[in-house]
């Protein structure tokens, strides 16, 4: 009966629920919480079983399966493990969280996944190293002999190690560089400019006297990119002789062991000054702090015409593109006023070391061989595979060199880079004597000789903020300072350019800062930079 | 005469608010199609308008040579068609009991719904309570336990409150018809348009869902297509922020690429619904249950 | 006694087809949304992983004091509120006069073209949207710069004006999600019984008498369910898009709760106090749910519950 037959199909409905609910599906992975299965007796990691370890990767959006890159799988094999790769390229700030907080945990991160804050967090996740570097890693002993300021960056305020720091190879000193175009400086007839004076004549110049020849006041004289990064106006506040930023972000600096928030320093006021001026006549970019990322690369790259004059950026050809680059070169540091030597950031630790590259979790029933396995990417061959790809493939052994191959597949070098390996996501040990050995591509090159140009004008090491590790309370309590005064000092840096009036409300910004706890964000850092001085 | 005259003025204001509307939505949907294929530099220098500029096919090439893309168009399709199968019959019956003013547990059971959409435990009980039952990194975690959408249901049940007349339901009891039989044979035959609009909604939703997969699904095999859309998307927001001074790239052309990519992205997401929505569309016909009934 | 418990199993009996109905919702709704809801106690709690998700230590209201006491407590609140309300006000009508309009349309192919084409903008993902905005808009380069340059007005940079900044957010929003938001009032309108049309026509009303008279009123339950439950968002704007939209000019008008707890987030891993502030939140739209739905059953008799 009809009855009957909407009953029967109600409950079988239900069942289904029912039996989906307990989970008998058969996709299931296999993969998941299986760590160690098999446990070599000495953990020497003999070559019987492989032991299986879980490992999410955090990495590059352009990387390749980790799974297929030979170098990795050459080291698991060499070592006897066989690793369950969990990659992430996206969406890991979101999952983070949920991952740590859960207990979910895999045997190991690699790559870009865990900072220090994650690890005073969530305590009990993450496995001290000490004693396993010292028992099972003689490459990076070697490293950390050899290097002894990666050690102490490597170290956490208890004295453990945590996650694995990195040296990468063939990096500047500094992140950012001021470019000027140099066609147009001859077309105009003008000389390369040093103080700001001059600078401001020749952006008057570009502006006004079509240096790009197509009739029209299209010309940008200065631009700089989007956000509080890296590639700013900040980094010509050393024009004043005294301060360089750390390129940490958060525009911080250090004086002669003191701890320096820039946006309340007398320079910062005369900077900001200065650029109001070059804004108000149309040297800036007018759209400067609106556009996006996107724009900001399009405009040095139009492929019309060149449209900017001078820039902040990575390297030339990061922002004009191959066909503009070689019209453009690097300028100087500029200096206040004649007389001033000027000082230009530079953050050796930040540009040549990567910290947390990897950690092992206390849910690992193989710490030991997985110790070695990490251990494994720090020797010399894994080392100079790392940040360039698969020896054969990407880079290629000519007696004691290492020498970069040309890329594949229609890619540009650095896709080609990314796609094949780890690069500044990847663990390895790059010496001073092991990066001279390797024959860096042209553009890495150019950019490397391009950083020893600004040289001169680097700040010395008490002038350079280190990086700090705070405790965890410490952490929260400066996320929320931070949070509310570096909003205030984006919203006043981007008026008082646009608008000017810096004078007058100079002394009510700093009473706001104040009210917002910058005494005590300075109480935090100078204590965290006495205590790393005093190491 | 006068109506004729008003109702031409109606005619002329409705064509005109329709040409309006076609042409502020065509011309953005059309942009993103023209700068899928044109110089990325171009586009974003505001230079593409009517006609693509620097023509070129590397975004899609790009994005088809991903091999994730078709386990992700298959996955899909398994996720939209297979969770919108059970929301629908998870959902609308549940509405139908909610529609019924004589169904006496009705308030309690709308507050038991309606308290969900504002309260939720958060993401991490969640998650560890979908884990307690073995549905995490499993196809089921897209299928069962987030397959009932309230929203869904309070608008179904407005829609069955609103258009079965409760005369139907007087004569069908006189006739010894059952709830569950009126429902199944008389309630929804009657109901194809709010059949047709929620099963869209389901499957689009299904469709889009991104962060679920991201939560739950930890192996590459089991991944939509947002998620793989995604990954290639955010090669360009990595640019964006500018952390990039790590890698920056040194030429433009891996920036380039990933901003053509990111309008041809939204065309190979997209593309299949619209195709879908024409089909459903008939059901929206005006008059196209009740007629019939009067009899 | 007796006769309640005989009035309860005669209601078991004439109802339980209604209640296996209702069931399945009701299990998975259950088990997936009730059940983690112990999980609400981490805003009460100081978070300590060792000690399981909830085992932390009980401190009461301590985060919801700090973020009340916060520096930009105020600022957050009023920049959600304000947002949201101008989304759901003004995003209301075009919906509906969309449907209406779309109803009108006597061809059947340019009404499936338009009604189509009116839905294709509500699949275009955020980043690229807020992407099109800033080549749009930009003052230089954009569309609207060069309309302003023709008549001879100087561009205005519109993503950097504070004051415009809401409305930019709602008209793209607006822009965007009105087709298929008109969805649903399209399938209402469908089930209008033509015999009223008929009944109309013969009457001698004209097509916006019947406009009025008829369609919508038929959309009227729907609109007010709708409304209902959109004034229970209040307190709901999404972290991506204003993220996006957010410059340093337009700061002190774009920064909202999600995008504060966002940017907290990047620098330390705060989960009960994010958890609080979630809870904050929700209260807010909970109370206004409830007012709402109040106000509405006692003046229209249509409500959730």
């Amino acid at each position: 009966m009809r009855n009957k037959r909407i009953l029967v199909s109600t409950i079988l409905t239900l069942l289904v629920l029912a039996i989906a609910l307990t989970g008998c599906s058969g996709t299931k992975n296999t993969g998941s919480g299986n760590t160690g299965t098999t446990t070599s007796a000495n953990g020497q990691g003999s070559s019987s079983e492989p032991v299986t370890l879980r490992v999410i990767a955090v990495t590059h959006s352009w990387t390749k399966d980790l799974g297929e890159i030979p170098m990795f799988n050459k080291l698991s094999e060499e070592i006897g493990v066989k690793i369950i790769w969990e990659q992430v390229r996206s969406g890991w700030d979101e999952k983070k969280n949920t991952i740590l907080a859960s207990g979910d945990v895999p045997d190991a991160f690699i790559g870009w996944g865990i900072k220090d804050s994650d690890i005073s967090t969530f305590s009990n996740v993450f496995m001290p190293l000490n004693d396993l570097i010292d028992s099972y890693a003689p490459n990076i002993t070697r490293m950390f002999k050899e290097q002894p300021d990666v050690k102490a960056l490597a170290t956490a305020n208890d004295g453990n190690i945590y996650g694995l720091p990195s040296i990468i190879p063939h990096r500047p000193n500094s992140f950012n560089i001021h470019s000027i175009n140099r066609v147009w400086l001859n077309e105009l007839g003008l000389e390369t400019p040093t103080t700001f004076d001059e600078y401001y004549n020749v952006l008057k110049a570009f502006k006004e006297q079509d240096p790009n020849k197509n009739n029209k006041q299209d010309e940008i004289p200065f631009d700089w990119a989007p956000e509080r990064g890296l590639f700013t106006a900040m980094s010509m506040i050393g024009a004043y002789g005294n301060y360089a930023e750390d390129f940490s972000g958060d525009w911080t600096s250090a004086k002669d062991g003191k701890f320096v928030f820039l946006p309340e320093t007398e320079d910062f006021r005369k900077l900001v000054s200065y650029l109001h001026k070059l804004y108000s006549e149309g040297l800036i970019n007018q759209e400067v702090f609106t556009q996006d990322y996107s724009q900001f690369q399009a405009k040095s790259k139009d492929p019309e015409y060149e449209i900017v004059g001078s820039t902040m950026g990575w390297s030339l050809e990061d922002r004009f593109g191959s066909v503009y680059a070689k019209d453009y070169e690097v300028l100087l540091p500029l200096a206040a006023e004649k007389g001033i030597k000027p000082v230009w950031p530079a953050h050796p630790a930040r540009t040549k070391y990567l910290s947390n590259v990897a950690q092992i979790t206390t849910k690992n029933k193989n710490p030991e061989i997985t110790m070695k396995w990490l251990d494994g990417f720090y020797t010399e061959e894994m080392s100079a595979q790392g940040y360039y790809g698969s020896l054969g493939v990407c880079i290629e052994k000519q007696g004691d060199k290492y020498v970069v191959l040309p890329p594949q597949d229609g890619m540009g070098a650095d896709e080609w880079k990314w796609t094949n390996a780890l690069v500044d996501a990847g663990l390895m040990y790059v010496s001073p004597e092991l990066d001279k050995r390797i024959i860096a591509p042209e553009s890495i090159a150019q950019r490397v000789a391009h950083d020893a140009l600004y040289e001169p004008y680097f700040p010395k090491s008490e002038d350079i903020l280190p990086i700090l590790k705070f405790s965890k309370d410490d952490m929260n309590e400066l996320s929320i300072i931070k949070t509310d005064i570096l909003k205030m000092v984006d919203i006043k840096w981007a008026q008082w350019i646009i608008e000017g009036n810096i004078d007058a409300e100079w002394n009510s910004y700093l009473n706001q800062l104040e009210s917002m706890g910058l005494s005590r964000m300075k109480e935090i850092y100078q204590k965290y930079y006495d205590e790393y001085l005093g190491k | 005469m006068k109506r004729q005259n008003s109702d031409f003025v109606f005619n002329i204001l409705n064509t005109l608010i329709c040409i309006i509307i076609v042409i502020s939505v065509i011309y953005p949907v059309y942009f993103v199609i023209i700068a899928s294929i044109s110089n990325p530099m171009s586009v974003a220098n505001g230079n593409v308008w009517l006609y693509p500029k620097g023509f070129t096919l590397m975004g899609y090439k790009e994005i088809m040579k991903d091999s994730r893309i078709w386990a992700g168009y298959r996955n899909t399709l398994i996720y939209a068609v297979g969770g919108m199968l059970i929301s629908m019959l998870f959902t609308m019956p549940a509405a139908y009991a909610l529609s019924r003013k004589d169904f006496k547990a009705r308030g309690f059971l709308m507050l038991f719904f309606t308290f969900t959409m504002f309260f939720n435990g958060g993401l991490i009980p969640t998650y560890l309570t979908v884990k307690k039952f073995h549905l995490d990194n499993t196809i089921w975690v897209m299928l069962i336990p987030f397959s009932v959408n309230v929203y869904n249901i309070i608008i179904s049940r407005t829609f069955f409150q609103n258009n079965i007349p409760s005369e139907l339901l007087e004569a069908a009891i006189l006739d010894g018809c059952s709830n569950i039989q009126f429902f199944v044979k008389v309630v929804l035959p009657l109901s194809k348009a709010i059949l047709a609009v929620i099963s869209l909604y389901y499957i689009v939703g299904y469709w889009n869902e991104y962060f679920k997969a991201l939560m739950y699904l930890r192996e590459d095999k089991l991944h939509p297509l947002q998620m793989v859309l995604r990954d290639i998307l955010i090669r360009n927001q990595a640019y964006a922020s500018g952390q990039l001074g790590s890698g920056a790239s040194a030429e433009g052309s891996v920036q380039q690429k990933a901003d053509l990519v990111k309008y041809g992205v939204i065309v190979v997401s997209t593309l299949p619904i619209i195709i879908i929505y024409p089909l459903i569309q008939k059901y929206f016909e005006k008059g196209v249950m009740i007629g019939s009934l009067k009899g | 006694m007796y006769t309640h418990y005989k009035k309860f199993i005669k209601h078991i009996k004439d109802y339980y087809q209604l209640y296996i109905l209702v069931l399945p919702a009701v299990i998975i709704i259950f088990l997936f949304n009730y059940i983690p809801m112990y999980g609400v106690q981490i805003a009460f709690r100081e978070f300590d992983p060792s000690k399981g998700f909830i085992g932390g230590e009980f401190v009461g209201l301590k985060y919801f004091i700090k973020f009340i006491k916060s520096f930009q407590f105020a600022d957050l609140i009023k920049n959600t509120f304000f947002l949201s309300l101008y989304t759901i006000v003004a995003g209301f009508p075009v919906p509906i006069i969309l449907a209406l309009v779309i109803n009108q349309i006597k061809n059947a192919k340019v009404k499936k073209v338009v009604q189509t084409v009116s839905y294709m903008p509500h699949f275009i993902s955020v980043i690229v949207l807020v992407g099109m905005l800033s080549i749009f808009l930009s003052p230089s380069s954009g569309i609207i710069g060069h309309l302003y340059t023709a008549l001879g007005l100087k561009p205005v940079n519109f993503m950097g004006v504070p004051k415009y900044f809401r409305s930019i957010y709602v008209l793209s929003d607006i822009w965007q999600h009105s087709g298929w938001n008109s969805i649903i009032y399209i399938a209402a309108l469908s089930a209008v019984d033509p015999s009223l049309y008929e009944a109309a026509e013969v009457d001698g009303a004209n097509r916006w008498q019947k406009l009025i008279m008829i369609d919508i009123p038929s959309l009227v339950p729907t609109i007010i369910i709708l409304l209902i439950l959109n004034s229970g968002n209040i307190m709901n704007v999404g972290f991506e898009k204003v993220y996006l939209m957010q410059n340093s000019m337009n700061l002190p008008v774009s920064e909202v709760i999600s995008t504060y707890v966002y940017k907290i987030g990047i620098m330390s891993n705060q989960i009960s106090y994010s958890s609080a502030i979630g809870l904050f939140n929700t209260l807010i739209n909970f109370v206004f749910l409830v007012t709402v739905n109040f106000i509405s059953k006692k003046t229209s008799d249509i409500s959730l519950w």
